[in-house]
């Protein structure tokens, strides 16, 4: 039992980077009513985005982050205009099959110009456990969670205060009212996917010294579904507090259950949330219109 | 501004069938007819929600039949929408900054949410509340007093009264009488044909998208077609009394 | 492909023989192709029949699944296991496993119910993963994650071990599900798929129980994926658990979002083009998935029906330009005879309940604060035709809703013909005799004209699955009579010469009067109208107006109508009820309503003036 306060610190470090994926894919959803189920191919393309600052021309860490963050929204808004705007008409169906195109387009890109050789960078903060408490952490565990911490809250006044953050919470709930304020629709779309693939490929960039990187690093983050229903899909503290419980129900499950069985503790997870709770912890319940 | 011919479909739908009419500079317009007569179709088309398949909408001067919703509030014309469509979770300042979204003189901007307040000051008292938890009539104060924020020189209003008590409909009347006297003209969809012949300097009748009559206040108040626009045509004779409930 | 449906023995003949010499063809490839095409051709049959099964899902019931590769390894492992594992027979286990993983289908298909597609989407997403883990891990039974060898001798197929026998079972069992398939389709349960994904409101209108076909549509799907499944372990020597995973699943969807959804030529085509492209392009082998994944997202955006909608098109095109080619005879086609309504008949007994049709007593509903109707009564006799009108916002809608159990009620009663209503389903109302039409009509938009009114009679229609499929004689007796009934109907409204054509097709005014055909197939006792004249033009009305009237005085069926056009409502009415701000005002005869003050007042405002009685 001594285990358990490690198992959930450990948990809360694994579930930041859910949340992050989280908030990206609430974002989208919340402006644009598109799942983006490409969401865990913007992680990958921020990883080798990072391993080539990195590795390739030689950059700092923190300027790799930067250049990330701006690739990622760069191909968020390309993907936006080419594969979603001709589609804004097209039934939810058709849009979500789009969505795994586009993923799978990415990934074959990806392949075909670095093969499927891992690759790796190493981070800036140590990977040795150092000890806090009865628990043991990596520094560069702890630069993640604060990292997302720091991101998290620049979100925050990002929306509260910011002219362009407030358009986005406007389009959101009501895009019609939103262009009779003369907010063109069409552009916060564009910028929302921008931000969506930034913090995608911020996540990519962030766990790449951890777990290498690959093709299918994507896959490893899939788990930040799993957080945006648990948390209600439109909420961003939703996402946040969806990805720490799958973050930590998964490092709970690996240890008590098997830990052969541990990754398909966020698929029951969602299955149960679906069935119980299907507007999540934090959705609104809605009732059906007609 | 001036409407020829306008026609407007929803998908199948022929929802305008050719209006026309003209709102001259600082006067009170009010469009009148049933429900379904297309008074909100042809609101819908001026400000670019809805585009018009055919016909001419010309604002002093411009051509506006093809523009997108951000370009015809950026020429000065701003719609309060019915149902009044709030931004429910920003709270009623935010509400208001946003209706200054093409302004750039952020000065001014604090400077006219202030004179909003002034004209609506229990929208001061709840600046820092949700939109969605006012009232029905405080929601359709923040709503006009969003649609000014962007300076218009035009000012459309789609049912304004809608599910609000009397009382609260004869205020929000006075203020659309005064910001006509401040100089913005006014184009008002309205339901409720006295009220809005009481403040209406000129008025139009829609049915089934076209405009039937026209014609100043007293020529409307006077004319038993109007109510016809409403009730119908007579039906067979009647019958001894109506239940009452 | 010509639809395998009623109609002349011989008839069906003439029209079939195409296929059959296809079949044959197929049948005698194995004396000249190598023995590798054979393998692809296998390829191509599983693919064909996963194909099938997806779009029987998703083309057809509209509902999204990323779960087809799941279905698939549920088959392909259980049949692979119990044959090589515990020596059952293959012509055991692939039944067997088939219905099993139906079940599994149906049980995966629950949260269907409750959410919207793109949860529906996660929902199955997790269920392949969660399928491919234990495929992974659960070594002692699945080999992990090096995988699982199989033997067709060991499942017991040892008089197909040679690959040309092998090829000919997987193109019987091919055929045949094509055919269970096609059969389906055309089917009570086919149509009530499509009206699913086209209009779930107007679906359960009509009597269509969205849990029990939603449901269905998955264990239908897990039984194709399960079938392909099975007829896999029996054609590659080794089972990779990374075969079955969400990449698989996509590469399904692939299949028909190429081939087109909603179309079983489709499913034939889009594997088609997907397994024998790679095979033409073996050059470009590192391309391959890219390609396929661009070709995708061009489909989607360019040819969102796929190569059987863009054959479909062309056909139109061309049958067009012969049309306007050839001589004008279209004219009097669209111009036909109207038949006189004796020819239905009211499937419900006449009126027992002392003349009274429906009876609403003191019904209350707020939205949070807002009463939005408040102790609201109404009495509609039978054969009376009632109207409830009132200005924006009265509570109309609502009131109609409440109707149609798509609200509840905070209190009050609603009776028709003395039972409660409070206690019924949406979907059960069609049978107790009451349908309602939508102010923004509510067809099934890419179903035709006659398919659209045989929904209308899905709740008279008795027959289950294994007669649709199958085409069993007391199924197809049924569908022929339906069929009869239907095309009465579409007489009765003058929409006979558009039967084939799809409603979306349809002018406003005729779509209008094919959403009454439909109401009218479900042999209602009371029509509920929301806005029915809204949209049509004034001859369009007039004509409504007497077709209302011949319906009510023929088939003696009680209506209850809300309408804004207030000619139409005066020229239609027996009586008029008046709700203003949830709150019944007046009730009468139209030209007492007129007078009214009260709704006058309601209507114009107060102190109008220019009233004079």
């Amino acid at each position: 039992m001594e285990l358990v306060p490690q198992l959930i610190v450990s948990g809360i470090a694994a579930g930041s980077l859910y949340a992050l994926v989280a908030i990206g894919l609430v974002l989208i959803y919340k402006a644009t009513d598109i799942v983006n189920f490409a969401q865990g191919e913007s992680v990958t393309v921020g990883a080798y985005m990072g391993w080539l600052c990195i590795t390739q021309f030689r950059l700092p860490y923190f300027v790799a982050v930067v250049l990330v963050l701006a690739g990622s929204a760069l191909v968020g808004m390309i993907v936006e205009r080419v594969a979603y705007r001709p589609l804004l008409k097209s039934p939810p169906f058709t849009v979500i099959l789009a969505t795994l195109a586009v993923g799978l387009i990415i990934k074959n890109a990806i392949r075909l110009v670095w093969q499927d050789t891992p690759r790796t960078i190493s981070g800036v903060f140590s990977a040795e456990p150092i000890e806090i408490g009865s628990v043991l952490i990596t520094p560069e565990r702890l630069a993640i969670m604060f990292t997302v911490a720091l991101v998290v809250a620049l979100l925050v006044l990002f929306f509260r205060f910011s002219k362009l953050g407030k358009a986005m919470r406007a389009t959101a709930q009501s895009q019609e009212a939103a262009s009779l304020m003369g907010i063109s629709v069409p552009g916060i779309f564009s910028k929302t996917w921008a931000l969506g693939s930034a913090l995608g490929g911020l996540a990519g960039v962030l766990i790449a010294p951890l777990v290498g990187i690959n093709t299918e690093l994507g896959a490893v983050l899939v788990p930040g579904f799993v957080a945006a229903v648990v948390g209600g899909f439109t909420s961003i503290p939703g996402a946040i507090v969806g990805g720490i419980l799958v973050g930590v129900l998964e490092n709970l499950g690996g240890v008590f259950i098997s830990s052969s069985f541990k990754q398909v503790v966020p698929f029951v997870v969602l299955i149960t949330v679906l069935m119980v709770l299907p507007t999540g912890l934090f959705g609104k319940p809605l009732r059906k219109a007609v | 501004m001036k409407l020829d011919g306008v026609e407007t479909f929803y998908g199948a739908v022929k929802a305008l069938k050719g209006v026309s009419f003209t709102v001259p500079d600082g006067s009170i317009v009010a469009l009148l007819g049933g429900n379904g007569a297309g008074k909100t179709t042809t609101l819908r088309s001026i400000s670019g929600l809805t585009t018009a398949r055919k016909g001419t909408i010309e604002f002093n001067g411009t051509r506006i039949e093809k523009s997108p919703p951000e370009r015809v509030v950026g020429l000065g014309i701003s719609l309060v929408p019915q149902g009044r469509l709030l931004f429910a979770e920003l709270t009623v300042a935010e509400n208001l900054e946003l209706g200054a979204y093409l302004r750039h003189d952020s000065a001014e901007i604090k400077r006219d949410i202030e004179k909003a307040y002034e004209q609506f000051p229990i929208l001061r008292q709840k600046r820092a509340q949700e939109a969605g938890t006012l009232s029905g009539g405080q929601q359709q104060m923040v709503a006009i007093a969003r649609s000014l924020m962007s300076r218009p020189k035009l000012l459309m209003l789609d049912e304004p009264s809608l599910g609000l008590a009397p009382m609260i409909v004869a205020e929000i009347f006075e203020t659309i009488r005064k910001i006509r006297d401040d100089g913005v003209s006014i184009l008002l969809v309205e339901q409720n044909a006295n009220m809005a012949l009481s403040i209406a300097n000129f008025g139009y009748v829609l049915e089934s998208g076209k405009v039937v009559m026209s014609g100043n206040v007293a020529q409307l108040l006077s004319d038993p077609r109007v109510q016809q626009a409403y009730l119908g045509q007579e039906a067979g004779p009647a019958a001894p009394q109506a239940v009452r409930h | 492909m010509a639809p395998l449906m009623v109609g002349a023995r011989g008839n069906a003949l003439a029209r079939l023989w195409p296929y059959g010499l296809l079949l044959l063809l197929l049948a005698v490839l194995p004396a000249v192709v190598s023995s590798y095409a054979l393998h692809i051709l296998s390829t191509l049959g599983i693919a064909v029949i996963l194909a099938l099964g997806l779009n029987i899902l998703m083309g057809f019931a509209g509902q999204v699944s990323l779960a087809n590769a799941a279905f698939f390894g549920i088959g392909a492992y259980a049949v692979a296991v119990l044959g090589n594992g515990y020596g059952v027979t293959f012509w055991l286990a692939l039944p067997l496993v088939a219905l099993l993983t139906a079940g599994i289908g149906f049980l995966v298909g629950l949260p269907a119910l409750r959410v919207s597609s793109h949860y529906l989407a996660l929902a199955t997403l997790a269920f392949v993963w969660t399928v491919q883990v234990v495929l992974i891990n659960w070594v002692s039974v699945t080999g992990g994650s090096p995988g699982l060898t199989s033997s067709r001798s060991g499942l017991g197929l040892s008089a197909f071990r040679a690959d040309w026998t092998y090829y000919l079972l997987i193109l019987a069992v091919t055929t045949v599900m094509v055919v269970l398939a096609v059969n389906i389709v055309h089917s009570k349960i086919g149509r009530a798929f499509t009206a699913i994904r086209d209009n779930e409101n107007a679906a359960e209108i009509m009597g269509v129980n969205l849990a029990k076909y939603k449901t269905l549509a998955f264990a239908i799907n897990a039984f194709y994926c399960a079938v392909a499944g099975g007829l896999q372990a029996g054609l590659v020597r080794f089972l990779d658990p990374y075969e079955f995973g969400l990449w698989p699943s996509i590469w399904h969807l692939l299949y028909i979002v190429v081939g087109g959804l909603g179309s079983i030529p489709g499913s034939i085509l889009g594997p088609l083009v997907l397994v024998s492209l790679p095979e033409a392009l073996r050059g470009f082998a590192e391309y391959r998935e890219l390609i396929f994944a661009v070709l995708m997202l061009l489909t989607l955006i360019y040819l969102p029906n796929g190569i059987a909608g863009g054959i479909d098109r062309l056909r139109q095109r061309w049958r067009a330009d012969r049309a306007t080619a050839g001589s004008n005879d279209t004219d009097a086609a669209s111009a036909p005879q109207r038949q006189s309504a004796t020819v239905l008949t009211t499937a419900h007994a006449p009126p027992a309940h002392g003349g009274i049709s429906l009876e609403v007593a003191g019904l209350t509903l707020s939205f949070g604060g807002l009463k939005a109707l408040q102790d609201a009564s109404l009495t509609v006799k039978e054969g009376e035709i009632r109207a409830l009108i009132g200005p924006n916002g009265a509570g109309k809608t609502t009131f109609l809703n409440l109707l149609c159990r798509v609200y509840t009620p905070d209190a009050g009663t609603m009776r028709f013909r003395g039972r409660s209503l409070l206690d019924v389903k949406s979907h059960d109302l069609v049978r107790l005799g009451i349908v309602r039409t939508f102010q923004n009509i509510r067809l099934f938009a890419k179903m035709t004209v006659l398919d659209n009114v045989l929904v209308g009679m899905h709740s008279h229609l008795d027959h289950g699955i294994i007669g649709c499929a199958w085409r069993l004689p007391g199924a197809m007796e049924e569908a022929r009579e339906a069929q009869r009934k239907a095309s009465l109907l579409l007489g009765y409204v003058g929409l006979e010469h558009a039967r084939d054509m799809p409603a979306a097709s349809l002018s406003f005014g005729q779509q209008r009067r094919l959403e009454l055909a439909r109401a009218l197939a479900a042999d209602p006792a009371l029509l509920l109208l929301d806005e029915p004249a809204s949209g049509l033009d004034k001859s369009e009305v007039a004509e409504l107006l007497a077709v209302l009237h011949t319906i009510r005085d023929q088939l003696g069926v009680s209506i209850l109508v809300i309408e804004h056009d207030m000619n139409f409502v005066m020229g239609l009415a027996d009586r008029i009820t008046v709700l203003d701000h949830g709150v019944v005002i007046a009730e009468g005869i139209p030209r007492d309503i007129q007078r009214d003050q009260l709704v006058i007042e309601a209507y114009l405002g107060k102190g109008h003036a220019l009233v004079e009685a």
